[in-house]
């Protein structure tokens, strides 16, 4: 009996120990994980050495990740009155993380969004028109490209400064073009006009290509194919992906089926193999003739030792030009508590600052959203990107729609069977209608 | 009699009610944190989901109340019907093989077979690693062009060099691969179960069948099998409810494609809580595929369960 009284108090002390080490433990993990934002939210509180410091979410990892972080110093170091903190979130995460923390209260000063999701935003209205603050400091919407900026606004308020825009392009190996003779005098690959000309041009480097090496790279599923139906749908006039009331789809058309028909025999005829995987690696390690991709790959393609390639838009293989494109945009989520003036004089100077210097932004790849970036020196030395500069221009952005994100994920779904031969080219387009719809009537 | 030996005891030995709270204290004291934590992070948000599901919910928060309406529109909503029946077709195709494989290999286990320890820990093992690393093995192993089993199955010469088997994009072949990738991650925890009740018979049944003159196959249906049912029925059960939450290996494996094809109903409810934004729509799906599971695992041990022989 006397030896249990000590075991009694003993195992009490490692409950409660437990407890307590469990308690501080998920404490500590939430500290890690919101630390940023309990830490801004002290700090948002206060003004630590007079300095205004603001909270700034973005998305942005790897290359793009290093390039953000590396301009948030420069910011940091060139204004003394202002301390942005940078916080890269989950891409996968980002907007749900985005909308819990305005519901919550505790909402960044400054992040980003995609052009795409902005209409989200927008309707759950959780992110501040920005005309009222851009005047604070003087900052001239003019300045925007202004297809890129057109995108942003809702209902005549500017919802959004647009950062970059990032079309779908083509990349092309250089070295392989070339021993097949495609390249012209400037180092472009010579692609007759029209539909026919490009099966031509694939069917050429297809032919022309010694084992191992693949013609063009595109994957057979999710977004990649999905891009380029767009770019070409656009190409052939397509009236858009809704219509005015925002409730119907309008793809099922002419223009719509000749555009899957086109992306379908691509697989079907054999000219490029379906469900190809780590097309991008394959590219880089020189074994593919052509990547149509986003921008976004410049920079790692650059730093791709060995690898001599270049980058085109889209090509034109039907009416006009035109091609897939989305950008990033810095945005003022809602705060719930208390507007600070301070704190949105400096998040506007913070999203001036670094839209005026989207040439450093555009070492990822990206197209800058200024003609203040477009025309400055250090864009002018980039290479390549001034050579699909002007698919920023000729990019359709997708319509703003609420649900624009779930109703895009049924059409890629849709258009995926399609590519795997699930469905034909009429039902594939007949169920992405009647999927979009069903989502937007909700 | 009784009684009075009872006020006997309580004489003698004062100290035994006290015990009795003590030893009680001490079960309440131990078993209290796990209660608080399952209370709290289990219980309560089950409650909540379903005051969420009687609302429009979005990630923001509350929008307004909907009654039934969520509940109906999942009725009539053919994509809730198919992904049941993907989750179905899944759980039809992988709980035979996921109890006739591992009782197999349990049996094989308990033969004195040298080596068996190695063979138990091996067996065991990829039960160990975690969804994200099997779904990247495995597709290494079944990718197109590159993967370890189509090239193989060329060097093999079973595979033209032009062809390939597309192991994770047509929809029949992925369901097999997801079945194969199932099995062979989480059958070992099975098999130590089985292998368990096996060492529970007593050898004496054995001897006394030999004696008889009993072959391998005959002891295995007469004495085996019986011994071993409820063991099977409950392993059954619960494989089927694991079965029908599947979720991870298909999502990374073929992210329930082509198009819909393998989209299973915990992906569907996810895609329509935090894709679509509307909780109170996948909030609704959840309790109804709960109240699915629940009937199914009372009709299962209905009848599977206590036959006596």
């Amino acid at each position: 009996m006397k030896a249990k009284k000590p075991m009694f108090l003993l195992s009490i002390m490692i409950v409660l120990s437990l407890l307590a080490s469990a308690c501080s433990g998920s404490q500590q993990q939430a500290g890690g994980n919101n630390g940023q934002t309990e830490g801004g939210q002290k700090e948002s509180g206060a003004n630590s050495g007079g300095k205004t410091v603001i909270t700034y979410w973005n998305l942005f990892g790897g290359g793009d990740g290093e390039i953000m972080n590396e301009m948030v110093k420069q910011f940091n170091e060139s204004h003394t009155d202002i301390e942005v903190k940078a916080l890269t979130q989950d891409w996968g995460q980002y907007y749900t993380k985005l909308q819990t923390a305005v519901s919550g209260g505790n909402a960044p000063d400054v992040g980003i969004s995609h052009t795409s999701k902005l209409s989200e935003l927008v309707s759950l209205g959780i992110v501040e028109p920005l005309d009222d603050y851009a005047k604070l400091i003087g900052m001239d919407w003019d300045v925007f490209n202004q297809n890129m900026l057109n995108a942003t606004i809702f209902d005549g308020k500017h919802y959004a400064a647009p950062l970059d825009a990032h079309p779908l392009i083509l990349y092309y190996n250089k070295k392989i073009l070339r021993e097949l003779n495609l390249l012209d005098d400037n180092e472009l690959p010579i692609i007759e006009p029209g539909p026919d000309g490009f099966i031509g041009f694939l069917t050429k480097i297809k032919e022309g290509v010694p084992q191992g090496v693949s013609g063009m790279l595109l994957s057979s599923k999710g977004e990649d194919p999905y891009r380029v139906w767009w770019a070409l749908y656009n190409q052939l006039g397509g009236p858009g992906l809704i219509d005015e009331s925002g409730k119907k789809v309008i793809i099922n058309n002419e223009q719509g089926k000749k555009a899957a028909e086109f992306v379908n025999n691509l697989f079907a005829s054999g000219l490029v193999p379906k469900n190809m995987e780590k097309i991008g690696e394959t590219f880089q390690a020189g074994k593919g003739a052509l990547l149509p991709t986003g921008v976004w790959f410049t920079g790692t393609l650059e730093a791709t030792e060995g690898l001599e390639f270049g980058a085109i838009p889209f090509p034109q293989i039907f009416d006009k030009p035109a091609t897939w494109i989305d950008s990033h945009t810095l945005i003022i989520p809602l705060q719930k508590k208390k507007k600070d003036d301070n704190k949105i004089k400096a998040s506007m100077t913070f999203i001036k600052w670094i839209t005026d210097h989207g040439a450093t932004w555009s070492k990822a790849g990206h197209i800058p959203a200024t003609t203040t970036a477009v025309e400055s020196e250090e864009f002018k030395q980039l290479p390549y990107r001034a050579d699909y500069l002007q698919a920023g221009n000729d990019g359709v952005f997708l319509p703003q729609s609420p649900k624009l994100w779930p109703i895009k994920d049924q059409l890629v779904q849709a258009l995926e069977s399609i590519w795997q031969g699930r469905s034909s080219v009429d039902d594939g387009l007949a169920n992405a209608v009647k999927n979009m719809e069903k989502i937007l009537e909700r | 009699m009784a009684i009075v030996a009872r006020e006997r005891l309580m004489i003698v030995r004062p100290g035994k009610r006290r015990k009795k709270l003590y030893n009680n204290l001490l079960a309440t004291a131990f078993l209290s944190p796990y209660f608080l934590f399952f209370f709290v992070f289990s219980i309560i948000p089950i409650f909540y989901g379903i005051y969420v599901s009687f609302h429009n919910w979005t990630l923001i928060g509350k929008e307004s109340f909907a009654g039934l309406e969520n509940y109906i529109y999942v009725l009539k909503d053919p994509d809730f019907w198919a992904s049941l029946w993907n989750s179905t077709y899944f759980v039809i195709l992988s709980t035979p093989v996921m109890i006739a494989v591992p009782f197999f290999l349990s049996l094989i286990l308990d033969l004195n077979l040298r080596g068996r320890t190695f063979l138990r820990t091996v067996y065991f093992l990829p039960q160990v690693l975690s969804v994200a690393v099997v779904s990247s093995i495995w597709i290494y192993v079944l990718q197109p062009y590159t993967g370890l089993l189509n090239a193989a199955l060329h060097a093999l010469r079973i595979l033209p060099p032009e062809q390939e088997i597309f192991w994770l994009n047509d929809p029949n072949l992925a369901w097999i691969s997801i079945v194969m990738i199932t099995l062979w991650w989480t059958q070992g925890f099975n098999m130590i179960v089985f292998l368990s009740g096996l060492q529970g018979i007593p050898t004496e049944h054995y001897e006394a069948a030999t004696i008889d003159g009993a072959n391998y196959w005959r002891k295995l249906r007469y004495i085996t099998f019986p011994a071993m049912r409820g063991l099977i029925v409950l392993l059954t059960v619960l494989q089927v409810i694991a079965s029908f939450k599947i979720f991870g290996q298909v999502w990374l494996v073929t992210r329930g494609g082509p198009g819909n094809e393998t989209r299973t109903m915990i992906q569907y409810i996810y895609e329509t809580g935090f894709s679509a934004n509307d909780l109170g729509l996948a909030t609704a799906m959840s309790f109804l595929f709960f109240i699915f599971l629940v009937t199914l695992s009372v009709l299962q041990f209905k009848f599977l369960g206590s036959k006596k022989d």
